[in-house]
């Protein structure tokens, strides 16, 4: 994690955009070089931005869902908006 | 509520060539997100619009969010003079795009897809990696969240393989 996000510093804030190109000091530019050098063309360049939203994912009930089949997934989402439906009716039933 | 099964299965029983993307997308690949609609990127070829067109009529297609009453018809010409549609019918929300930002169009998408079996059927679905690079580029601030939990799943199924 840590590596990850010190290289999207380095290499600047870039959602749906290209890598921007660090213009700073020659030694971390050489750093910037190598770190994506390594990197495989197959990875996801790291947005810092978005490691900042990873730390509160809630991955206990992402693990619960990777365990249904992805048909069971669709009913699951649709009982959710079933029931975010309910709610919202009784919220309106409340207010009048 | 958008019946999922109904919507899937009215697309692929009547041939229409389309990956889905977005939200149901999200959950295929394991999301917890809630989604209201089906989001899907169609080929924009005349038989999949005319197939498209036709499996859509008797749903009663019609602009989401538009005063009742206009003179709507979702038919080839329609199609075809436009590009995406954010539609209401009666199996529930449904948004077709021709083309959308950072992915392209349904051939753009095709090598970035798997299949999905389910509810008697079977559908593309936009891979992983590629949905999150699609909703990175879309660059829309109230997807930040819905991107990191995406490479949170990618991270966890890398590390399962």
């Amino acid at each position: 994690m840590a590596f990850r996000l010190r290289l999207g510093t380095l290499e600047g804030g870039m959602i749906g955009r290209g890598v921007r190109k660090f213009s700073g000091s020659p030694c971390l530019n050489l750093k910037s070089k190598f770190l994506s050098s390594i990197m495989s063309e197959d990875r996801l360049q790291p947005d810092p931005v978005i490691e900042a939203y990873k730390r509160d994912i809630d991955r206990s009930l992402l693990r619960q869902n990777l365990k249904l089949t992805v048909e069971e997934r669709f009913l699951k989402l649709m009982e959710l908006q079933q029931f975010a439906a309910e709610l919202r009716q009784a919220g309106q039933r409340a207010g009048q | 509520m958008t019946d999922f099964p109904s919507l899937i299965r009215l697309l692929t029983q009547n041939n229409v060539e389309f990956i889905l993307i977005g939200g149901a997308a999200a959950t295929a690949h394991g999301s917890t997100r809630l989604t209201q609609d089906l989001d899907v990127v169609y080929r924009r070829i005349p038989d999949n619009v005319g197939r498209l067109a036709a499996s859509l009529a008797p749903h009663s297609p019609y602009l989401r969010d538009a005063p009742p009453g206009l003179p709507f018809r979702f038919d080839v010409e329609t199609i075809t003079r436009g590009l995406n549609f954010t539609l209401v019918t009666d199996l529930g929300d449904l948004d077709l795009f021709g083309e959308i930002t950072g992915g392209g169009r349904y051939e753009d998408l095709l090598p970035h897809t798997i299949m999905l079996e389910l509810f008697g059927t079977s559908c593309r679905c936009l891979g992983l990696k590629r949905l999150i690079e699609v909703k990175r580029a879309a660059g829309r601030p109230r997807d930040l969240e819905a991107v990191a939990e995406l490479e949170a799943l990618l991270e966890m199924k890398e590390r399962q393989s």
